[in-house]
């Protein structure tokens, strides 16, 4: 019993509208992993969020070490040893690693900031957890993954005793979750606890002690990791079962549409070329940064190329920019919803028609409001977004209806071509399955798709061609028949060249 | 919900309380009468609406006249500051004609931009009085106010008269556009060209009636003539201030001359300090009690023709000086 | 359902609040002033807004994109200076002085706009720029001098009436109307808000997010065009010092309104009542003989009460 270091008991939790969490419970033991899963919107990261104190809970209560206590600030939590890394990471990018690592509790000597202290403890710190880097480097020089290992760092500066991660591995690589992994073994061996937020099964599976599912804002159970199995889990977490995560295709590749040749953006990447063809999905593998997106926003105009040429149907595009591309019939559902998909404050009838306002309004200007929420009612239905209203704002749906926006603003546009980032990133089980269909048939429908992802299963299940990066460069193409899990790793971290 | 509706309600009532609260505080302050009604049925107790361009150190003590007449001939006193914007004044005598005021004194943030009043005033059959700026217009207007062409030649004609009838002068103005800057500017031009071939303006420009805008364009100016400046005009005492400063710093004062208008204390000082040569004395208190019983005589028929009414602008030397270092501006 | 139906109201509540609020104002004011509630005075209070009202509704458009214009008093100057100039040295019809003073705004506005849009300057900086350009431009044309003696038509428009209506209100009016058609009817509307709401996401969208911050400026522009005509008209003479901190009260009325500074968010007719507050504050300050030194004050109290108003809306 004196392993309880924190109990949360009889939890409640409304905001405007929704009920986020109704009388739950949880309790961390010492020197566990606990994960904590749920469709998105059960409430797991509201109640972390109340335990860290960032949210106060409407009723219920939290222990720590079996005392009652009630954190006001993230601050108060912090000092008592608990700390939560969010899952968007919001350093100061224009300040040093070390000056983030110890921002609020600088080290002084008098008045003055000792840096000199402050960078060798930060040095000390980021050996903890596998890092090296000069304690002097900006932050807005990491990547997303060295970020997250200095938040961990920063836990571990504040000495935390209980580790809270919401989703760590959403935006970084399989090798740097590997990476993570270990360090998170060492914390459990410190006797420390971590709570790790996370959809993804396997992820669970491997570093989890103890699981505890959510569902719609109720707590649904808390089992040991060795006495469940991945089926049990899913049926919990959605209550019900899912037979085919990915739906079977009888789409049929046919003329080439795009072709791509030797595209370079100095420093970013080079010399690129491939072609797509109708009714095929083209998989994008590579790891974080390796230049995926890069690539499609250069081929959306969205950044400029310094070399190389891109021919729609055959014709050369000069010049390209989003207005230019769109007309000649590509869509782009962005990776970053928020950052570039949507407009969070806008309505859902706003966002989906955004791209078509053009053909929806006459010469004048006017927008033809009848036959705009016609069509954006009928996009609605059909890729049965799920909202209150067409008037409803954008940012209080769900990250895998907020998706099914963004698609149904570009299906609108009735596109040749459509290219998906990360489709499926941060939505939950059941809406990725929907998403997966919708892909297919598009394909089906003879749609030209390129589908980037950096889950490997979802590359695998999806794509009927895959083509892999390393550092901006291409380093391999295979069919789906050569395609294996193992090939597509070699590529992505260019062990091998060639072989194919 | 009811917490919001509550801080709304909060809001509300703070702004309705500080209403209500100044109100009944300007209206205690105005010497015994409280109820509005009861004053103007009582028969001499005449309210007078005023607006004035911006309460400068001026301005407040010109109010101060005004509140002290007012008081004395019984009448009420509606006070507003136009805050230097030309359309809120015009609004403000909308809006004193619409509390049907009995007369409406206007100190002009612009003397043309005011013309619009006259009209109004009229068609409200309430008479108007200006006071301090004189309005830009051909009819005939009840006026009580300093003479600034006669400040400006004043000014201008002791500063040559002590550099001995020729030399090199400089001319700080006011923000360009000001009644008072083109008046006092006028008054420097005037005596100007009489001794034309004699006395050469060697450069005019605005320091905005401000001390430090003064202090840096002087020191330029020592900068670019030398030591050919021999008389600095300044058309009011915060800019001779600022020029004294930099003649100071540039080791020069003795040999240039500066004068001024407006008689602020710290002018006076400057002038018993042998600093400043001199400057025209414009006395706010008596501008503002003259304002008030020129108001008080029109509308007790004492008063029938519009004209202008300058009040008397004595040069203030070492002189005379301390006859007002001694009353208003005793500690 | 109970906490549907309460959603409602409560949003239905915080939408009408500001009105509320002008209406339990203009309540309180009646009680305590007999002269509130007359027909001249209200005339008078409609009549007063007209200029700021009509900035503010320029200021709006602009604050929709996220960008701010500081230059909008200055404008007003430089447009009304140069519409005083040319009816004291040409003999040309009002509407084509006017539409002179119209063109004048938007030229500035289009100075703003190009370098915000296409070189992406910070809107704080180069609209600081342009208000001490245009200020400067006004004394260079003026000399310093106001410009008086106009002609007794174009006076008309700031002290006529058509149907008993004060014609600078009837031109707010009709400004509103086009804006609120612009913001709501048309796409060009749907295109301000979604580059403030989340630029990047209009440029993915195929939105020239360049051509619509630089159109902003100018629609701005235009206001401040359209408000020095009345300005010169209303004190009949063009004044180089004319519109000084007019941008201040634009955005406070902007910002009562509900609009964000931040972009994405706000309604033309938010700011319309904003103009009203702020209009009905001043007339009845000034009805009850409060010292404008007390009513700067109580101006920004109403400012903080709008912004936590807003604050506590999005928490």
């Amino acid at each position: 019993m004196e392993n309880i270091v924190l109990e949360a008991r009889n939890i409640t939790k409304r905001f405007p509208g929704v009920l986020a969490l109704s009388n739950v419970n949880f309790r961390l033991v010492k020197g566990k992993v606990h994960a904590l899963m749920g469709e998105n919107g059960a409430g797991k990261s509201t109640l972390m969020k109340i335990i860290a104190g960032i949210y106060q809970a409407d009723e219920g209560n939290v222990f720590l070490h079996g005392e009652k206590v009630v954190f006001h600030t993230p601050k108060q939590a912090l000092t008592n040893g608990i700390s939560m890394i969010h899952q968007e990471l919001s350093p100061i990018l224009d300040m040093t690693i070390a000056e983030n690592l110890f921002l609020g509790k600088e080290f002084c000597k008098g008045k003055f900031i000792d840096y000199r202290r402050m960078n060798s403890e930060a040095t000390a710190l980021m050996e903890r957890v596998g890092v090296d880097l000069p304690p002097t480097m900006l932050m807005k020089e990491l990547s997303v993954s060295q970020m997250q290992m200095i938040e961990i760092a920063k836990a571990l500066a504040y000495n935390a005793e209980i580790i809270i991660m919401d989703e760590p591995s959403a935006t970084i690589t399989e090798r740097e979750i590997a990476n993570l992994f270990e360090i998170i073994q060492g914390l459990k061996e410190d006797g420390r606890c971590i709570v790790y937020i996370t959809h993804k099964m396997d992820e669970v599976f491997r570093i989890a002690d103890e699981i505890t599912v959510f569902r719609d804002g109720q707590y649904i159970g808390t089992y040991d990791a060795d006495d469940i199995d991945e089926n049990q889990l899913v049926v919990k977490m959605v209550n019900r079962e899912l037979t085919e995560i990915y739906p079977k295709k009888n789409n049929k590749a046919a003329d080439e549409i795009l072709r791509v040749e030797n595209l370079c953006q100095k420093g970013v990447f080079e010399d690129i070329s491939f072609t797509l063809r109708k009714g095929e999905i083209l998989g994008f593998s590579g790891l974080m940064g390796s230049g995926r997106t890069e690539v499609m926003n250069a081929l959306f105009g969205i950044t400029h190329p310094t070399s190389g040429t891109i021919y729609i149907n055959g014709e050369k595009v000069d010049k390209p920019n989003p207005r230019k591309i769109i007309s000649k019939g590509i869509g782009y559902v962005t990776e970053d919803r928020k950052g570039n998909g949507l407009v969070l404050e806008m309505s859902v009838y706003d966002n989906t028609i955004l791209p078509s306002l053009s053909k929806l309004s006459n010469r004048m200007g006017v927008v033809n409001r009848r036959k705009a929420l016609e069509v954006a009612e009928e996009y609605k239905e059909k890729l049965k977004i799920k909202t209150p209203g067409l008037q409803q704002t954008v940012k209080q749906l769900s990250g895998g209806n907020q998706q099914k926006i963004v698609l149904a603003k570009w299906l609108i546009q009735n596109p040749d071509i459509i290219i998906f980032d990360e489709p499926t990133r941060g939505i939950d089980v059941g809406a990725k399955t929907e998403i997966y269909k919708l892909v297919a048939n598009l394909a089906e429908e003879g749609k030209a798709i390129i589908f980037i992802s950096s889950e490997m299963p979802e590359i695998l299940g999806m794509s009927d061609r895959v083509i892999v990066f390393y550092e901006g460069k291409k380093t391999g193409e295979l069919s789906i028949e050569e395609a294996t899990q193992e090939r597509i790793m070699m590529y992505a971290s260019d062990v091998e060249k060639g072989g194919a | 919900m009811k917490k919001r509706l509550l801080s709304m309600f909060l809001v509300l009532a703070m702004a309705a309380s500080m209403l209500m609260g100044c109100s009944t505080g300007t209206e205690s302050s105005d010497g015994g009468s409280s109820e509005t009604e009861e004053k103007t049925e009582k028969k001499d107790g005449y309210t007078i609406g005023c607006t004035v361009y911006y309460m400068t150190e001026f301005i407040t003590l010109m109010v101060e006249g005004m509140e002290e007449k007012a008081k004395e001939l019984g009448c009420n006193l509606v006070m507003l500051d136009a805050q230097n914007d030309a359309q809120n004044q015009i609004t403000q005598v909308e809006n004193l004609i619409a509390q049907k005021v009995d007369i409406i004194v206007v100190a002009a943030v612009d003397s043309d931009a005011i013309v619009p009043a006259i009209e109004m005033c009229e068609n409200a059959g309430i008479p108007l009085v200006g006071v301090n700026m004189l309005i830009n217009t051909d009819q005939p207007y009840h006026y009580v106010g300093p003479d600034d062409v006669l400040a400006g030649e004043l000014e201008m004609q002791h500063a040559i008269d002590e550099i001995g009838g020729k030399g090199n002068v400089v001319i700080l103005e006011g923000p360009i556009g000001q009644s008072a800057q083109i008046q006092r500017l006028e008054g420097n031009m005037n005596v100007l060209k009489k001794y034309e071939g004699k006395v050469e303006l060697l450069a005019q420009q605005t320091a905005n009636w401000s001390r430090e805008e003064a202090l840096s364009l002087v020191e330029n100016w020592i900068e670019t003539f030398g030591g050919k400046i021999n008389a600095v005009v300044a058309q009011n005492d915060e800019m001779a201030l600022g020029a004294i400063q930099a003649l100071e710093a540039a080791g020069v004062k003795d040999k240039v001359v500066v004068t001024a208008v407006d008689a602020i204390k710290d002018g006076c000082n400057a002038v018993k300090e042998g600093k400043l040569l001199g400057t025209v004395y414009q006395d706010a208190a008596l501008e503002g009690q003259e304002a008030v019983q020129k108001a008080y005589d029109v509308l007790e028929g004492k008063v029938t023709e519009k004209k202008l009414d300058y009040i008397d602008m004595p040069w203030i030397t070492t002189e005379n000086v301390d006859d007002l270092l001694t009353t208003i501006y005793a500690d | 359902m109970g906490e549907k139906t309460r959603g409602f109201d409560k949003k239905w509540i915080q939408t009408y609040m500001l009105i509320f609020i002008v209406i339990g104002l203009g309540v309180i004011l009646s009680f305590i002033s007999s002269n509130f509630l007359t027909v001249t005075n209200l005339l008078n209070v409609v009549r007063q807004i007209a200029v700021n009202g009509i900035l503010a509704i320029g200021m709006t458009i602009v604050c929709l994109t996220g960008g701010i214009d500081l230059s909008v008093g200055s404008i007003v100057a430089f447009s009304g200076i140069i519409a005083a100039g040319m009816l004291r040295d040409t003999g040309y019809p009002i509407i084509i002085i006017v539409l002179a003073a119209i063109v004048v705004g938007a030229v500035c506005g289009l100075y703003n706009g190009y370098f915000v849009a296409y070189w992406n300057a910070a809107p704080f900086v180069v609209t600081l720029s342009m208000m001490t350009i245009a200020r400067g431009m006004t004394y260079v044309y003026s000399d310093g001098r106001p410009i008086s003696n106009l002609r007794t038509e174009f006076l008309t428009i700031g002290k006529g009436s058509i149907a008993g209506i004060p014609i600078p209100t009837l031109i707010l009016v009709v400004v509103f109307i086009l804006g609120s058609i612009m913001l709501t009817k048309l796409k060009f509307g749907r295109y301000v808000y979604a580059v403030g709401g989340n630029e990047n996401a209009a440029m993915v969208s195929g939105i020239n997010v360049k051509r619509i911050k630089m159109m902003v400026y100018v629609l701005s522009g235009i206001a401040c065009g359209i408000a020095a005509i009345i300005l010169t008209a209303r004190v009949s003479a063009g004044l180089p010092q004319a519109g000084e901190s007019y941008e201040l009260d634009a955005i406070a009325a902007t910002v009562i309104g509900g609009t964000s500074l931040s972009g994405g968010r706000g309604r033309l007719w938010g700011t319309i009542v904003g103009a009203v507050l702020l209009g009905i504050v001043n007339n009845g300050l000034d009805l009850l003989n409060v010292s404008s030194f007390y009513q700067q004050i109580v101006k920004g109290l109403i400012i903080l009460g709008a912004i936590l108003i807003d604050s506590k809306r999005n928490s």
